[in-house]
């Protein structure tokens, strides 16, 4: 089946990616240290926060260590399976999509695999180290973890290719698309029950953070089957109009003729 | 007695000179930063979302300890602080840019010059950062006052503040040349630094302001070079008091010497290590 071949194809890159930073062997394990750290500073901020507030909105330390386990696990897998999501943009406007366009497979899954930062590995690392530290952690929590962390990791690549596909329409978007991606991260790493009223609008719409981190939190902290099936069809609607942006957007796309060579 | 004084109208000149030099560098750079004054409203997004996000986590942790008051702040005088402390902020470009010439010895372009590069580099800082921090602060009053109202403002405080934003803007510099300096040895000091940026947003303040630190943490971290930077800038404008002032005055100039003298001694250290292979 073609799913099968495009999954054996995206094992395939992941390894090349992963082989590829390996040949910096000092320069990737100093990444990942350092993304380990940088993100425990953050988390840092919130047991100071906590030790002198103890519960905001019925949110407790724990409850922010578990949304960071699952923030880390959700990007580590959107970095690792769609890196490239972050340069879709800057090759739009750059006029770089013409390698992908004359490549057998798909264009858009192409882009996504082609790119892996070498510090996604701290990402899980972190997102492990927050999970244990949260005291949720379990078997079955475990497989939670993952499963909402795959499929909050595609809405987040989803809006990324949204945001980025902008570039085919309105030219040099992809900054503007960098701050909309950073401000749904921004989103992701506060305790959801603070978002009240009108903003919730925003968080299941333009910046997806309820769906990416909310849900997967609730989940982890009280089963409900339909809050899961809410997440999967919301992956699913996020997947689509991701795919059908982009490739409307493709075809207004105007090769720059570059001559470049892609390692 | 015409020779002494001579010589002495021309040191004078020659100060002024020198000084017209870098005057000039800032100018330029200032200029420059305005001509792409819409990047650098952009980048207006990320803030407003910022604040927004802080009143939301603000408003419900003041709600959910059902008080008016948190260690003497207000609701609106922390988020008005919050606002004060993101304007300013170590700058990642810089270093970036820096890092690269040194590593690519682009470095040597600048070293023939007839400047002393680490000032050239600040009065180019100076340019760039005081025009985003200026643009940071119309927008960010703007948006501050639409979301919690304003303050108890004093012109005093906001005259006494600005030897404080100068001094965080060259305390912000002086920390990030050091580290950029650190790429005469190690090939990428960026990551290090991310780090220190990081205990940066900890203990400066970004989030979390330190006077509401808890304990030992809070005398603490009032001491060290994070606190003494724009969070003071915001404390004084907000919420001034005389002692805190000097206090922060005495500790920014100490922070300030002690990272120009390490990168007094890096700088001549570093510059001799450097290799430039032709080309």
């Amino acid at each position: 089946m073609k799913i099968f071949k495009y999954i054996d194809l995206t094992i395939e890159y992941i390894k090349r990616n992963f082989a590829g930073h390996m040949e910096y062997r000092i320069n990737f394990v100093m990444e990942i240290v350092c993304m380990t750290i940088q993100n425990g500073g953050f988390a840092a901020i919130w047991v100071i926060f906590f030790s002198k507030f103890n519960i905001v909105n019925d949110w407790t330390i724990n409850d922010i260590l578990l949304l960071h386990a699952i923030a880390g696990i959700y990007y580590a897998i959107g970095a690792t399976v769609a890196g490239g999501m972050i340069r879709i943009g800057d090759k739009i406007a750059k006029g770089e999509i013409d390698f992908f366009l004359t490549l057998p497979k798909d264009v858009l899954w192409h882009i996504l695999v082609s790119h892996m930062k070498p510090s996604v590995l701290g990402e899980y690392i972190f997102g492990i180290l927050m999970f244990i530290l949260s005291g949720y952690f379990s078997i079955t929590n475990t497989l939670l973890l993952i499963s909402t962390g795959i499929l909050a990791a595609a809405i987040f690549v989803s809006s990324g290719i949204i945001y980025h596909s902008l570039s085919f329409f309105f030219g040099k978007t992809h900054e503007l698309a960098e701050r909309m991606i950073w401000s749904i991260l921004g989103f992701t790493l506060y305790p959801q029950s603070i978002f009240q009223g009108n903003i919730r609008i925003l968080l299941y719409t333009l910046m997806p953070a309820g769906f990416i981190a909310g849900i997967p939190v609730e989940l982890i902290k009280e089963f409900d089957i339909n809050k899961l099936a809410i997440l999967f069809v919301a992956t699913l609607i996020f997947m689509t109009i991701a795919r059908i942006i982009f490739y409307k957007g493709l075809k207004k796309y105007e090769s720059g003729n570059l001559i470049n060579v892609q390692l | 007695m015409s020779q002494v004084y001579t010589a002495k109208k021309s040191d004078k000149f020659h100060l002024f000179r020198i000084f017209e030099k870098y005057l000039e560098i800032f100018k330029i750079s200032y200029r420059s930063t305005f001509a792409y004054i819409l990047d650098a409203l952009s980048n207006t997004i990320n803030y407003a979302i910022r604040l927004l996000i802080f009143n939301q986590l603000y408003i419900a942790t003041y709600s959910s300890l059902s008080v008016e008051t948190i260690d003497g702040l207000k609701r609106s005088e922390v988020i008005w602080m919050l606002m004060f402390v993101q304007s300013f902020h170590l700058s990642l470009r810089l270093l970036i840019d820096i890092i690269n010439d040194i590593k690519s010895g682009q470095i040597s372009v600048f070293l023939n010059k007839p400047f002393y590069f680490p000032l050239f580099q600040l009065s180019e800082f100076l340019g760039q950062q005081g025009v985003k921090c200026f643009i940071n602060i119309i927008f960010g009053s703007i948006i501050t006052y639409f979301l919690v109202g304003g303050f108890n403002f004093q012109i005093t405080s906001l005259l006494l503040a600005i030897p404080l934003m100068i001094g965080t803007i060259i305390l912000a510099f002086v920390q990030v040349f050091t580290f950029a300096l650190i790429s005469f040895w190690i090939e990428d000091s960026s990551a290090i630094f991310r780090i220190y940026s990081k205990l940066d947003m900890v203990l400066g303040g970004s989030i979390f302001p330190p006077s509401l630190f808890p304990g030992i943490l809070k005398n603490i971290s009032l001491l060290l070079p994070f606190a003494n930077g724009s969070f003071v800038v915001g404390r004084c404008i907000v919420a001034f008091q005389k002692d805190e002032y000097t206090k922060a005055l005495i500790l920014q100039l100490l922070w300030i010497t002690f990272f120009t003298s390490l990168i007094g001694i890096l700088y001549k250290k570093g510059v001799k290590k450097l290799v430039i292979q032709g080309g």
